[in-house]
């Protein structure tokens, strides 16, 4: 058996997901076998042993027609069990079919189906139920047949809105362009990706039926005398409850179990589907784990994280605005940890924009979210200090931090449309921040337009008024400017604020965090992917690598002159005008979750050998300002090719 | 907007006339006679017989009986009942109180409980709190009404036999103490439909973009949750809200024949045992216009609440 | 060179029902594609260059008959395969495949990538061995050993995934590839591996390509000729060197000049286009781009569309400046 399928089943068969598998097992067992576990017949009236207590022979005691209470809680369980089984299995048999071909034919069916559905649904709960039996008489198997078809909309809709947006997924998309059929692609595309959600519904609705089924007999509608199930039982004992409270207990109890094992089971096994949902283990373990494989070291006294040289002093003597010094962040992720930031250093200066270029993985973000202390809960940063104003940030309570977010930093993300509540109009948003912080409402709403107007939106006090879906891209993220630097915070730290945007607009955008820098004499630093955009912006660069940052410099001096074999095949392999010959970087990034002795980058540098494989390489200096971690002196070499 | 109100309308009257149609038809296919539900199982003169039929308007053809039946509907007078000889309407209205007394107090209940344990679930999600609430939803899940009502009118007559809860009410506040524990019996399913709902809801708003956002602008937790996310939260609760009042409607039936109150419930399960077509329609056409009247009014409110729909 | 593929008036319009506009509530129509025109010469690489709402991804499923145009012909080969159905399609599949954006989510995550392949090439009439043996072939072509196969989409890297898409692209021998934005998704330095394995394949193969994307560099280094789309028209078609060294339409030009260049010191010319792209429900009357062309001539741009007209051999544009 492969790791990967132990490590499954391991996360699988959690405690309650195992103790609920166990009783609903044993349920089912009651309920095949009962014929043989019954110690009596169920429905043999005996009328010498009437209202019996728990006793060796009866041990639930009898009811009032002097029948063995256990015999027939235990029959009783088979037909509720039964039932349950057959109204789900109806109910799926009709419903998913229809629903899915609903949600991926659209259209005429779909229409017919919405209506269909709609008239089910238009009767609460059980009622349609009564009405079938009024049709069609009382009886478990009509009961059975009601509930089945009570419960088709309801998973037919779930079908539907699975397939749905299965529909509109790539996948679906090249299994047409190949040519696959309609029915193929409903049954071995799509329904393998919803099958488990569909599954985990049923598994609930058993529960559901369950209690109805149990309800309708109760009422009398259901099996009928002298059949036994739970619903019957607790008919029957409600009336000699003073007597026999077994009568009614132990059905009772039944239903309890079995409702609550099947839902702990179907909870337990859609977070096992969708790990998001998925409880990770707490962050004082993530500790624990990283402080065991420090202390492990190499045991050769070789320090395992690139060690950063401070490139103030060496900068003219300028006292950065914020530092970032050895920071280590790692995540907790469903496979294990990552380490995604490894001993990173970075200084910002007043007044200047500061790029830090990477590719996905590279730790960029992370460590950006990392100065805000903006990380998830699965994210530890457990190393490092980032120094604003002689403080650590990384020290200090969260609620002296919140006075720092927003105020001395703030940030700017991707994704403007998403950005911001979409039930409040777009100047309120940025306002509740003038007024938490104790200025009056009208002062806010002054404030607010001016903000509005310096970025560029016009005319203010009308779109203010907008809500978030009225606005563009562009638009919500001049928004997002604007009440970033609402509270006049000097550092402004920008992660990949035109990614999402079009072209055209980037370089509007681009162009406003130009401007706003030099009126007001903002920090940013700017994270992006894109060369052309550190080119176009950034007074100084660093460049980031799987967690370490492994050149930095000002722009002119990385571009002239790239030290770091990444630096330079990465600019080499960008695609430019005029230029014929392409060269790439072959291989892919390393696994982050894996310790790396050596160099990040040595399984794909053309300038590599043993001692990069074997030692960190420390940063050291090429000029002023310039500095790299590379044990080679590559600067001079020509441009690489494909491998 | 206008059109999103307008669509919504003309959906619940077109569903509305459909579901009275499949009512009437099923009701019809009762394989009992009706005429023997009448007589309450006498023998009759044929004579009788046909008066009787005439009178119950059973010598019509199907489409005369329906369209008398609706517009009957309309005029408030919802035909006779076969087995109790009287108006169907008043019946139902004599019972109304109780049922909707139950209905609505369950439903104050559900909704004092609900919305601050979801709330407070989401904001605390894996810590003691959420772990305690959930194991308390779950149970809450399991018990059905009438279990409940069994074991709570058990304790009642062991512990405090003088507790009156049958028989007509001479006071509001006997009223009240009579459907406060069929309520509360009664709101058990809802409060965990209903919590587990604002919990998710409030746990994706949690996660979202925006939350992150607002943290970066240094408001904390309490208020991004207070202003902003309770708000967004709240909108699929509105929508379970119309499924929880049929669910409370017709779960007062499960309450009712343990407490022994005279409701609407008990009143449409002694009908269908007995085949009584008037008082079965009659009913559902009621619990159904109830029902989809709710939903229809909720799924507007819906509109005005989010502007995504409102303005476009 | 023969065409391979002529669009004729290709137009996609989606009815939206009646909703509310500056003029009042009339009846509501998207049009994504308005009225298009062009070539596909055989054994030419051709760039569709466009922003979001300029109709790249519509014109793409349109030439694989993924979705159906409202109005206009597709002519394949002498034959409008537009509103083709039954074997006729069958036939089309083989030759015309598609590469998408995103490559993960183009793989079916519960399958194997290894079966998702095969399955292709039995559904193409190869048996078991003839597909093995032509997967292996490509996988080599496409620089991917053959242990990958048996991983699922969630646990390869992007830049394999549109590798194997690329794999399951080529499996019938296609006559013409469209490549939907296929680097976007992708990690720089892994964008230029992609890069290159299209080149070579139009080098090795002869592939006939249509290339969409909005960047214009790769699109430069890539293609042959390239048009230039802005809310669902064509603004400017031409070889493509000719295309990005004199640069006719203004849009075409703010589209190069927004471009954010790696060569410092580079005089930025700062002709920033003012607004952001329309709603394709409210397309400006006259030339679409007018509402933001800096180049903008009242009176006319705002009232009449303009023609496409060569300005020189083989260079077209649609703009009034050519015209006066």
């Amino acid at each position: 058996m492969n790791d990967s399928l132990k490590e499954k089943l391991r996360s699988f068969f959690t405690v309650p997901v195992t103790v609920s598998l166990a009783v609903m097992l044993g349920i089912l067992i009651i309920a095949v076998f009962a014929g043989e576990l019954a110690p009596h017949d169920p429905n043999k009236i005996d009328a010498f042993h009437i209202l019996e207590p728990p006793s060796a022979e009866f041990p639930l005691g009898t009811d009032k027609s002097g029948r063995d209470l256990l015999s027939r809680l235990f029959v009783g369980s088979r037909t509720t069990m039964l039932s349950a089984f057959c109204v789900v299995g109806i109910s799926a048999l009709i419903g998913i079919p229809f629903g899915m071909m609903a949600g991926y034919f659209g259209r005429f069916f779909d229409r017919i189906f919405m209506r269909v559905t709609d008239v089910l649904m238009s009767f609460p709960s059980l009622l349609l139920a009564f009405v079938l039996v009024a049709a069609f008489g009382r009886g478990i198997s009509n009961v059975v047949i009601a509930l089945g078809i009570l419960y088709v909309p309801m998973l037919a809709r779930l079908a539907r809105s699975l397939a749905l947006v299965e529909k509109n997924k790539l996948y679906v998309e090249a299994a047409r362009s190949i040519g696959y059929s309609s029915p193929y692609i409903l049954a071995f595309e799509i329904l393998p990706n919803i099958i488990s959600t569909l599954v985990v519904q049923m598994m609930l609705d058993i529960g559901y039926a369950v209690l109805d089924l149990s309800a309708m007999s109760f009422l009398g509608l259901g099996v009928q005398p002298p059949t036994a199930d739970w619903g019957a039982m607790l008919e029957e004992g409600r009336i000699i409850i003073m007597q026999a409270p077994a009568a009614s207990l132990a059905p009772g109890l039944m239903i309890i179990i079995t409702v609550v094992a099947v839902n702990i089971f179907g909870d337990g096994v859609n977070a096992w589907f969708d790990p998001s949902q998925r409880k990770l283990p707490p962050l004082s373990r993530l500790r624990r784990l990283l402080d065991k494989e420090e202390r492990l070291g190499t045991g050769d006294g070789k320090p395992k994280y690139v060690l950063g040289i401070r490139t103030g002093a060496a900068a003219g003597d300028r006292v950065p605005i914020i530092s970032v010094d050895s920071l280590k962040v790692s995540i907790m992720t469903a496979r294990g940890v990552a380490h995604a930031v490894r001993g990173a250093d970075i200084d910002i200066y007043p007044g200047e924009i500061m790029g830090l270029v990477g590719e996905s993985g590279s730790g960029k973000s992370i460590t950006a979210k990392s100065i805000m202390r903006l990380n998830n809960e699965d994210i530890l940063v457990y190393g490092g200090r980032i120094i604003l104003e002689g403080e650590d940030l990384l020290s200090i309570p969260e609620k002296k931090m919140r006075g720092v977010r927003g105020r001395e930093v703030s940030m700017i993300f991707q994704d403007p449309m998403s950005a911001l509540d979409p039930l409040q109009r777009v100047g309120k948003q940025i306002e509740e921040v003038y007024i938490l912080r104790g200025m009056t409402r009208g002062e806010a709403v002054a404030k607010t337009l001016d903000m509005l107007s310096d970025v560029g939106i016009n005319p203010a006090k009308e779109r203010s008024r907008a809500y978030p879906f009225e606005l563009s891209g562009g638009q919500m993220q001049r928004v997002m400017i604007a009440m970033a630097l609402s509270a006049g915070s000097k550092l402004l730290i920008a992660d990949e604020p035109t990614t999402a945007l079009d072209v055209t607009v980037q370089a509007q955008i681009l162009d406003l965090i130009e401007d706003l820098q030099k009126k007001y004499g903002l920090s940013v630093l700017l994270i992006t992917h894109d060369f052309g955009i550190i080119a176009q912006m950034c007074k100084k660069v660093s460049v980031m690598y799987a967690g370490r940052i492994v050149e930095t410099g000002s722009t002119s001096d990385v571009f002239a002159d790239p030290r770091h074999p990444y630096t330079k095949d990465l600019i080499d392999s960008i695609p430019r005008t005029g230029k014929r010959s392409l060269s790439y970087i072959p291989g892919m990034p390393p696994d982050l979750r894996l310790m790396i002795e050596g160099c990040p980058y040595e399984p794909r540098c053309r300038f590599s050998d043993e001692t990069c494989r074997e030692t960190a390489p420390q940063t050291r200096e090429a000029a002023e300002g310039h500095t790299f971690a590379c044990f080679k002196d590559i600067s001079g070499r020509g441009e690489g090719g494909p491998a | 907007m206008l059109s999103y109100t307008l669509n919504r309308i003309l959906q619940y009257v077109i569903v509305l006339a459909v579901a009275s149609v499949v009512i009437f038809v099923l009701v019809r296919m009762s394989p009992t006679d009706p005429v023997a539900v009448i007589l309450g199982g006498k023998q009759s003169s044929d004579e009788t017989i046909a008066n009787i039929r005439h009178e119950f308007y059973l010598d019509k053809s199907m489409p005369e009986q329906y369209s008398a039946w609706m517009s009957g509907l309309v005029r408030g007078d919802f035909g006779m009942s076969f087995k109790y000889r009287q108006e169907v309407s008043g019946l139902i209205a004599s019972r109304m109180p109780v049922t909707l007394g139950i209905v609505g107090l369950a439903m104050l209940i559900s909704l004092l409980v609900s919305i601050p344990a979801g709330i407070l679930m989401a904001a605390k999600q894996h810590r003691w709190q959420d772990n305690l609430l959930s194991v308390i939803q779950l149970i809450l899940v399991a018990c059905p009404p009438f279990l409940t009502s069994i074991i709570m009118i058990w304790y009642l007559s062991v512990h405090d036999p003088t507790f009156a809860f049958t028989g007509s009410a001479q006071s509001p506040g006997e009223f009240l103490s009579r459907i406060s524990l069929p309520a509360l019996a009664l709101s058990f399913a809802v409060i965990a439909l209903l919590s587990r709902v604002m919990k998710s809801g409030m746990v994706e708003q949690i996660h979202s973009d925006y939350y992150m956002v607002a943290r970066s602008k240094g408001m904390s937790p309490a208020a991004i949750i207070m202003n902003h996310c309770v708000r967004n939260a709240v909108i699929p609760v509105i929508t379970v809200l119309g499924i929880e009042v049929g669910i409370l409607l017709v779960g007062s039936v499960l309450v009712e024949s343990v407490f022994s109150l005279s409701g609407i419930g008990t009143l449409l399960v002694e009908s269908v045992k007995a085949s009584d077509y008037p008082l079965i329609q009659g009913i559902t056409m009621l619990m159904v216009f109830i029902f989809m009247t709710i939903s229809t009014v909720l799924d507007i409110l819906y509109g005005v609440i989010d502007p995504r729909i409102r303005l476009k | 060179m023969s065409a391979m593929f002529e669009v004729k008036n290709l137009s996609v319009q989606f009815p939206l029902g009646r909703m509310k506009t500056p003029e009042g509530r009339r009846k509501v129509v998207l049009k994504a594609v308005d009225r298009l025109t062009f070539d596909i010469r055989a054994g030419e690489c051709l760039g569709v260059v466009g922003e979001s709402g300029s109709g790249k991804s519509t014109i793409a499923r349109c030439m694989l008959n993924l979705l159906t145009p409202t109005g206009g012909e597709i002519v394949y080969d002498g034959k409008n395969i537009v509103g083709l159905t039954g074997p006729d399609i069958k036939k089309l599949r083989c030759e015309l495949q598609i590469v998408f954006q995103n490559p993960r989510s183009s793989f079916n995550p519960k399958m194997q990538v290894g079966r998702i392949l095969s399955n292709v090439a039995r559904f193409y009439g190869m048996d078991g061995d003839e597909a093995g043996k032509r997967i292996d072939e490509l996988s080599q072509l496409m620089g991917i050993g053959r242990d990958i196969t048996s991983h699922r989409s969630g646990e390869l890297s992007g830049g394999q995934l549109q590798r194997l898409a690329l794999v399951r692209a080529l499996i019938p021998s296609p006559r013409f590839l469209v490549a939907d934005e296929a680097l976007s998704a992708l990690d720089v330095s892994v964008q230029a591996q992609i890069l290159d394995l299209f080149s070579g394949l139009k080098a090795s193969l002869g592939l006939t390509m249509m290339f969409i994307s909005h960047d214009l560099t790769v699109t430069e280094y890539l293609c042959d000729r390239a048009m230039v789309l802005y809310l669902g028209r064509i603004m400017e078609i031409a070889d493509a060197d000719a295309l990005f060294a004199d640069p006719k339409h203004p849009y075409t030009r703010s589209l190069i000049a927004a471009k954010p260049e790696i060569e410092l010191g580079k005089d930025r010319k700062k002709t920033l286009l003012k607004g952001e792209v329309p709603d394709a429900v409210n397309i400006p009357a006259g030339c679409r781009f007018c509402t933001r062309c800096p180049d903008a001539i009242e009176g006319l741009c705002d009232t009449e569309e303009p023609e496409m007209a060569e300005i020189s051999p083989g260079h077209f544009t649609a703009c009034h400046i050519y015209n006066i």
